[in-house]
């Protein structure tokens, strides 16, 4: 993966403490560059190739390896939700969830390179890492979208699936 | 382990009214004690302590009866909002006393949600699997013998005549529901066809706030008192839904009230004027608000609570939702400095301490006999 955020991302099911709530992250997930970073005192060198390592249920540290010099950790990571955008300000709200339960209001500017992504309900992971290498460690954060979702033809053999299973009790649609 | 304080836990008398209110900021519940039909449950909610998940309306019940519960007499869902059903699964499950009637807003939109809730699971957006339970223990409840119904404006809960009560001698007993109207469930329909999927295009989910235009607010009226749950219901933005549509009703009730559960959180969208000119009527009544957060929305805003303190005898709030804006009490410095370089702000919700809720005991003719506010809860 590219560290740098260049490139799409492969995620695989999140899990959380309220997993049954957190449905659908789809393996691809939009990774969005508008990573920022803190206390650069050097310039990162690009670093193409990697394993990026899922944020997982432990809110402990969680190594990023990669190929190279440099190691990432991520030190915390958020389920969010997007719950007002106010397109005319450049701005959204969103309530985010760590490990912990601990809930967050929080406010993100809309950035060009996301704004299709950005609509009410919309999920992501919002994460901070702390980059250690040549020079002092940088700190780090980045939200990814889930990519939305294009209704195609044979979803509607799947949707018919999900609502028997989630209401055998009805008429099949 | 009890969650209750002691003092609290004591039932009422076979011939007072009781309406409990509780909001932890998130969530509301009313539980209710009708002399004559017995306890009911309308909406619910969950709150944390500790690391405790509680289902405030059942965890009140059982402290309170802890050997022999009584059967609930109704238990409704207004309408399909995640602060208004969170828990009800629970309530409706695993209530050990039995449950008579089973209610919920009405059935118009239900297989049209039902379908939305499956394209959205399959789009990948977020779909709250409790409300798909819900339903589904709504469901088993009527398997076991409750009495489902559905309700509109105009749809009787219960009505029992002449029921002869201690202390107060004969009195009609009556709930009624005064919402939604015909126009708010054909407009809900309509909204959620245009949110099916079509092939080719985004599955988007609709804006969460599109469920109150089908929200019940109920009216029960027992010896000289008349309480109003207002639920969600809005103002009303066109003269057929919302309270514009109960206030132009032919077939409403008088709307005066002792005590009103304020629709929407107190906001300035569900107060409408003329709706609490009827509240008056008599005199002026109790109000009892939940609070409501999402994003940096609150509700009620300072202004809401002080046009409520013009039209009320009393007003009293079941939380106070703190945001805190000092992060390193939960986080480490880097991680807030991570935070705070995206975010434009961030607040963490503060947990409440404890179950707050606003209980009001009255005798049927209208003598309160106890005011209270547990803590968080507060009269403002």
């Amino acid at each position: 993966m590219d560290i740098q955020g260049q490139e799409v991302t492969t995620l695989t099911q999140l899990t959380s403490s309220d997993s049954e709530e957190v449905h659908g992250w789809h393996e691809s997930v939009v990774r969005t560059s508008n990573q920022k970073t803190e206390s650069s005192t050097e310039p990162v060198p690009d670093v193409s190739v990697g394993t990026h390592f899922l944020p997982s249920e432990t809110a402990e540290e969680i190594p990023v390896r990669l190929e190279g010099v440099y190691r990432e950790t991520i030190r915390e990571w958020w389920y969010g939700q997007v719950v007002k955008i106010h397109a005319e300000k450049g701005y959204f709200e969103a309530n985010l969830k760590d490990q912990k339960g601990i809930e967050i209001v929080a406010e993100f500017d809309i950035d060009p390179e996301f704004k299709d992504l950005v609509f009410y309900g919309a999920q992501f992971v919002f994460y901070v890492t702390t980059k250690h290498g040549r020079g002092s460690p940088q700190t780090m954060s980045q939200l990814e979208f889930t990519t939305p979702h294009v209704w195609r033809k044979h979803d509607d053999e799947h949707a018919e699936e999900i609502y028997k299973e989630l209401f055998p009790d009805d008429a099949p649609l | 382990m009890s969650f209750f304080p002691e003092k609290v836990l004591f039932p009422p008398a076979d011939n007072e009214l009781e309406i409990s209110v509780f909001g932890p900021g998130y969530g509301e519940s009313v539980v209710l004690h009708v002399p004559g039909v017995g306890w009911g449950i309308v909406d619910s909610c969950v709150t944390k302590i500790g690391k405790a998940q509680l289902v405030p309306p059942l965890n009140y019940l059982l402290e309170m009866f802890p050997s022999i519960s009584p059967s609930l007499a109704f238990v409704i869902l207004t309408h399909p909002h995640e602060d208004h059903y969170r828990g009800l699964e629970e309530v409706l499950g695993k209530y050990p006393g039995g449950i008579q009637r089973v209610c919920r807003y009405d059935g118009d939109g239900i297989r049209e949600l039902k379908v939305y809730l499956a394209q959205q699971r399959v789009g990948g957006n977020y779909v709250s699997r409790g409300l798909v339970n819900v339903f589904r223990a709504m469901n088993e409840a009527e398997k076991r013998g409750a009495k489902f119904r559905r309700l509109t404006e105009m749809t009787t809960v219960f009505e029992l005549e002449n029921i002869e009560i201690r202390e107060f001698g004969a009195t009609d007993i009556r709930m009624v529901a005064l919402s939604p109207s015909a126009r708010s469930c054909q407009k809900y329909v309509e909204m959620l066809l245009k949110a099916f999927a079509v092939v080719g295009k985004l599955t988007v989910p609709i804006d969460d706030e599109a469920h109150n235009l089908i929200s019940v607010a109920l009216l029960l009226k027992i010896g000289d008192i008349q309480i109003i749950l207002g639920s969600d219901v809005e103002s009303g933005a066109e003269e057929n839904t919302g309270w514009k549509a109960i206030i132009l009703n032919r077939d409403c009730p008088s709307l005066w009230a002792s005590i009103v559960k304020v629709s929407h959180h107190g906001s300035q969208n569900g107060f409408n004027p003329s709706a609490w000119e009827k509240h008056c009527e008599k005199k002026r009544p109790v109000a009892i608000i939940s609070p409501f957060w999402q994003g940096n929305t609150v509700l009620p805003k300072k202004e809401d609570l002080d046009n409520l303190k013009q039209v009320s005898s009393k007003v009293g709030i079941t939380a106070n939702v703190k945001l805190e804006k000092n992060l390193y009490k939960y986080y480490p410095r880097e991680v807030v400095r991570g935070l705070l370089n995206s975010a434009r702000s961030a607040r963490v919700v503060e947990p409440a301490r404890g179950i707050g809720f606003i209980r009001v005991r009255s005798l049927l003719n209208g003598q309160i006999t106890e005011f209270r506010a547990e803590s968080p809860a507060l009269w403002c």
